[in-house]
């Protein structure tokens, strides 16, 4: 299959009083051709930092990409002066937010937003574009589109500030879609709907996704391939089938038995023990260490690399000793 | 909208009877003007006679109905000094002020923005530090002093310009670079710190992701949210930009209603002092009320009803 971006070795350092934290340490993976790549994981684990990095958005100061590239078919973005980036951002790789009620800007119409992009993009006149933009509100299920593009983003509800987002971001056909938790902040019933539009687009337009998530049950309904990050690094990576039916990590073991299931009746929720580590006291060796219920000596001492098992990759000492006596 | 409109005017109106009530009482207590007026010679006859020619013989209350009654069908008596209509004076005068508040203004807000903004962006580096230099520097200078200071470095030192005068444009550049100091200041500052919170605001990272150009980033999609707060200072300091000009005036004998103001309070002369406190209040009524307007125009969110 055709690499569509390659993520190679990328370190991302945050300034925070004059000590730089590495929000994104060493993280490599590839994302194909039309398919959808979920990155799981809690709050501060890079999840974020990764998927804005790749269209060169991390706000610099206090962000530094401190190392590794990252290629969007063959070009380091890494590397693009801001005015190459320009003709990337919005047209091979779009991107949706997590908080739709502030990532449209207040004082401008909604129609005027979505056909920015189409002006400087497709070349369209404002009259063009304006007509282009209510086509694409139709497309994402907007109600009365034509007044949705007169409107103001605070006269719309969260749902529908989500689905001008998606129209936004789908405006110029981009290759890439890079989603950062787009439906965490929505109702269930828009979720589904959110996730649906986003699948059907997909489909049709042969677009890839990267889905930013922390929620397992979202991974479960669109990933092809999933990719678990903890503390800026990747520990697990693997088809989502096989995830979910045979989960190496004990992270993401224990991410998984963290949902409650309907079929089973539990006193009690499973959570992992223990708290994300700051970074200012990140342990020794593995980062997972100290909440993880099979820790062994060398999980102290020594960080375990990302090891290929053929089809799935995982960074886990006891996954690797396992192997070994298999053999 | 209507509604609100006339609401307002409701208000102003009573705010203006406040402003010309209390500073008709104020000035009664200041000092009594024919006094002043009678030669060192005359005699309490005189005194007596010049009191009854002006109306202030009459008690208090009935001079202050008599004032009133002529506000309301416009006549705002003659002046005690020039002794001519007290508005008259003020229509002559008020070119003066208005032109050199307009020409601050035009200095002051367009560098002010524009120095803000490259403050904020180019946070923490020398451009910064320069910005923050002289609004430090322009905002803690008194006025008068910052007047006399350009006189005796552009008119004493070097024969540059003018020391005062009204007429030609080179007599115009200092008064206008003294007034617009402090608001081009302050204005810068809050300008900067209004777009430092703006471009940490999400929908600036969207307009980024769509691929538009960082100056267009920032003026069209920052600028306009920045300007809510940059507008309600400018609204309060063009008030004080009046005030100032008071100061301004005086120092750079520009014949403004500021001067004609200090002239008139010196020579206790009630009638101009009222009249043109009232004007003051009026301008300075107006100019808020254009603020709230202008509020509804820059965001959407806002709205009168």
């Amino acid at each position: 299959m055709e690499k569509i971006l390659e993520v190679k070795d990328l370190k991302v350092a945050f300034k925070n009083d004059d000590k730089e934290n590495m929000a994104v340490d060493g993280v490599s993976f590839d994302v194909y051709k039309g398919d959808t790549l979920c990155i799981v994981g809690e709050s501060g684990s890079g999840k974020s930092v990764t998927s804005l990095s790749a269209m060169q958005l991390v706000a610099s100061p206090p962000g530094r990409y401190a190392g590794g590239e990252i290629l969007f078919e063959g070009k380091n973005v890494l590397k693009l002066t801001s005015y190459e980036m320009g003709h990337i951002r919005g047209k091979e790789i779009a991107m949706i937010f997590q908080e739709p009620m502030t990532a449209l800007n207040p004082v401008h119409k909604i129609g005027a937003q979505i056909s920015e992009a189409l002006c400087i993009h497709k070349g369209m006149s404002k009259k063009e574009a304006w007509k282009r933009s209510i086509e694409m509100l139709k497309m994402v299920g907007v109600p009365d589109a034509q007044r949705c593009a007169s409107s103001y983003p605070h006269q719309l509800s969260g749902g529908m500030r989500q689905r001008v987002m998606i129209a936004m971001a789908f405006s110029c056909d981009p290759k890439l879609l890079i989603a950062d938790e787009p439906t965490t902040a929505l109702d269930v019933t828009i979720q589904a709907q959110i996730l649906d539009i986003i699948r059907r687009y997909k489909e049709e337009h042969g677009m890839t996704v990267m889905f930013i998530t922390h929620d397992l049950g979202v991974v479960a309904e669109i990933a092809t391939r999933v990719i678990v990050m903890y503390t800026g690094k990747i520990v697990e990576e693997a088809v989502c089938s096989e995830l979910f039916a045979n989960p190496l990590h004990p992270y993401t073991k224990g991410l998984l038995s963290c949902i409650p299931r309907i079929d089973q009746r539990q006193s009690e929720l499973d959570i992992i023990k223990g708290q994300v580590p700051s970074s200012e006291n990140m342990p020794n060796g593995c980062r997972f260490n100290p909440r993880c219920p099979y820790c062994m000596d060398i999980c102290r001492q020594k960080a375990p690399e990302l090891v290929d098992l053929g089809n799935r990759k995982v960074a886990c000492h006891l996954v690797n000793m396992e192997k070994e006596v298999g053999k | 909208m209507l509604r609100y409109i006339i609401k307002r005017t409701l208000e102003t109106i009573l705010v203006l009877f406040l402003v010309v009530t209390l500073v008709f009482i104020l000035l009664r207590g200041v000092g009594d003007p024919s006094k002043l007026l009678v030669s060192p010679e005359g005699s309490y006859e005189d005194i007596q006679n010049i009191k009854a020619s002006l109306g202030l013989d009459k008690p208090i209350f009935i001079q202050y109905t008599d004032y009133i009654k002529g506000i309301v069908t416009g006549d705002f008596g003659n002046s005690f000094y020039y002794n001519q209509p007290v508005m008259d004076l003020i229509k002559e005068q008020l070119p003066a002020t208005l032109i050199l508040a307009l020409v601050s203004l035009a200095i002051a807000v367009p560098l002010a923005i524009l120095s803000g903004i490259i403050a904020a962006v180019k946070r923490n580096t020398i451009w910064d530090n320069i910005v923050t230099t002289f609004s430090i520097a322009g905002r803690s200078m008194p006025t008068f002093w910052l007047g006399l200071l350009l006189v005796l470095i552009f008119s004493v030192f070097n024969q540059i310009l003018p020391p005062s005068g009204y007429g030609s444009w080179r007599q115009l550049i200092m008064p206008a670079i003294t007034l617009s100091a402090g608001l081009c200041a302050s204005t810068a500052r809050m300008t900067r710190a209004s777009m430092l919170e703006i471009l940490r605001q999400d929908y600036m990272t969207t307009a980024r992701a769509k691929g538009v150009f960082e100056k267009k980033v920032i003026f069209h999609h920052g600028l306009r949210n920045a300007m809510l707060s940059v507008i309600t200072m400018l609204g309060l300091q063009i008030g004080q930009l009046l005030c100032g000009s008071v100061v301004v005036e005086t120092i750079f004998a520009w014949p403004g209603v500021g001067r004609l103001m200090v002239n008139a309070i010196l020579s206790y002369d009630y009638p101009l002092v009222q009249a043109s406190a009232l004007v003051m209040a009026v301008i300075f009524a107006l100019i808020n009320f254009i603020t709230d307007m202008l509020y509804t125009v820059i965001d959407p969110r806002i709205q009168y009803n």
